[in-house]
């Protein structure tokens, strides 16, 4: 079974990647751009800094190694889920999803597999930059232990952000299209970059406890540097990946059977 | 008079078209402009953060207060002046609509400034208005402040609309790039990025290096926003206020001279097939 996705999968990106060597150049362009929207968020950083000694009682490697570690289960999930973005827009209007529905394969796996998007290695690249360094100039010691957990709260992040998207986007079988509410709580994702603490309490509890976006980045991150315990940070991830999976993927089948086909 | 008149109801429409058309699409627009509007607040609360963590009262010049006023001015300033005339043009170019507008008896240019004039007019009525006007409640609840008097308001709008007519030929000028290469939603996005950080939208330019600061002077970028809002926190007056708005006017001659010219080179290349 999973072994056939894969391949499946395999398949599927060799599809893309052909399309990929066509537009070669809007490819870097597009990577380039992702690139630059997030160094300008460094450059800020720097600007600030050089006037004031910690942020709230971080430090700038503190900081930065936040806001590298929040690039990546954001560009992780870029990678892989864009097609969420074309489900919420013209998808289900078009009626192009009865596609996903004929097909031995699961509808989910189908919809995901179909688009590729290498933008988000701009993404990507800036976080693994911001990570490694500020980990050697954080002096960070990580263990095999900690190796693993990075992974495992890294995949839990990319899972966070995907349902939230499915969520979000399986709003569009019932309204047709809903990727303006999709862009919105996306962009709610920005506050993740930063410590949760400079926020008001209001903001906090949403990012938290509704849509759990301090679990991708700021706990996970605040715990490699010793300022969170890890129930919260591992534990607490782990428990919001779930639930926000479970609801995301129980919304995305009710989504299914409420789906009429744009008939003629 | 005559000859203005007769143009305007020429091209009036395009300004009127587009306004009903954000109009049927508002829920849309607003959740758009809403999420984007949350970055502001990721801004705001960045901010606040640095000033408490700061151990001067002022930096580079600026009190928290005025820091909190630069951040949402600036922001409704950017929501107010937008356009998407360059992804218009990249989209015309790309399924050849382009070859009917060149054939109808309109100036192409002439078009798109009202379309985007229409654009203006709608997001500075439904957002930069409103939002401005709960920032000046707030305020004066919290704080007890009053808005900045008349004269600097008229001299803040002049200075916007220098900023959006600067805007609209800056991106005019990128979207003819659309003739060249195909890429445009990559390079849109790049565009967004560059421009959000050297206008001052995301920071203010005080906060640069001198040199860079010079530099940034010199160059058209801080017409769109960073100039409008120094004058509306005041920190623009005499010689120094007459200077910058004369920059403003000379590169929007500067910005129409280059679109004419790339206009016409790009003309001179296009070739639509079938028809």
């Amino acid at each position: 079974m999973f072994r056939k996705y894969l391949r499946l999968y395999k398949k599927f990106l060799a599809q893309y990647l052909k399309i990929l060597m066509e537009y070669k150049t809007d490819f870097i362009i597009g990577l380039f751009g992702f690139f630059v929207v997030q160094i300008t968020g460094i450059v800020f950083l720097c600007l600030v800094f050089q006037r004031i000694p910690t942020l709230n009682g971080w430090s700038f490697n503190e900081i930065l190694f936040i806001y590298g570690f929040a690039q990546l289960p954001r560009g992780i999930d870029h990678l892989f889920t864009d097609n969420l973005w074309l489900l919420s827009g013209r998808i289900i209007v078009r009626g192009d999803f009865d596609r996903y529905l004929l097909r031995p394969i699961n509808p989910l796996f189908h919809l995901i597999a179909e688009v590729f998007q290498p933008d988000a290695f701009g993404e990507l690249i800036v976080g693994i930059i911001l990570v490694i360094t500020s980990i050697s100039k954080l002096h960070l010691t990580f263990t095999l232990l900690n190796v693993l957990t990075f992974v495992f709260v890294l995949i839990c992040g990319s899972i966070i952000y995907t349902s939230i998207k499915l969520f979000f986007a399986s709003f569009a079988f019932w309204v047709k299209n809903s990727q303006s509410i999709l862009f919105v709580t996306y962009s709610i994702s920005d506050f993740a970059k930063y410590p949760l603490g400079i926020y008001s309490k209001p903001v906090q509890g949403i990012m938290t406890f509704i849509i759990p976006f301090a679990f991708t980045a700021f706990f996970p991150a605040s715990y490699f540097i010793g300022k969170v315990n890890a129930q919260v940070a591992i534990g607490g991830t782990f428990i919001a990946t779930v639930i926000s999976f479970a609801i995301a993927y129980t919304t995305w089948l009710l989504g299914i059977k409420a789906y009429e086909s744009a008939g003629n | 008079m005559n000859y203005l008149t007769r143009k305007l109801h020429i091209y009036w429409p395009f300004s009127k078209s587009i306004m009903q058309a954000m109009m049927s699409y508002r829920v849309n627009f607003f959740m758009f402009v809403f999420g984007n509007f949350l970055k502001t607040f990721v801004v705001y609360y960045l901010w606040k953060a640095v000033f408490y963590s700061s151990t001067s009262s002022t930096l580079s010049g600026f009190t928290l207060q005025e820091m909190i006023i630069y951040i949402f001015i600036s922001s409704i300033t950017a929501i107010a002046i937008s356009n998407n005339i360059d992804g218009l043009i990249g989209e015309e170019v790309r399924d050849g609509s382009i070859a009917m507008n060149l054939i109808r008896p309109i100036n192409y240019q002439v078009r798109l400034l009202f379309q985007s004039f229409g654009t203006f007019v709608y997001q500075f009525a439904f957002v930069s208005i409103p939002i401005w006007l709960a920032l000046i409640i707030t305020r004066y609840t919290s704080i007890k402040e009053l808005p900045p008097d008349i004269g600097t308001i008229l001299l803040f709008l002049l200075s916007l609309m220098l900023g959006f007519m600067t805007l609209f030929l800056f991106n005019f000028c990128f979207g003819l790039l659309a003739f060249h290469v195909t890429g445009m939603w990559g390079l849109r996005n790049l565009k967004r990025a560059i421009l959000s950080f050297i206008s001052g939208e995301l920071i203010p330019i005080a906060f640069f290096p001198l040199w860079f600061q010079k530099g940034l002077r010199l160059l058209p970028f801080s017409s769109m926003n960073y100039t409008p809002v120094m004058i509306y926190l005041k920190k623009l007056t005499g010689a120094e206020l007459i200077q910058t708005l004369a920059t403003q006017i000379v590169w929007i001659f500067i910005l129409f001279f280059i679109s004419r010219w790339m206009w016409n080179k790009a003309i001179k290349h296009l070739t639509i097939l079938g028809g």
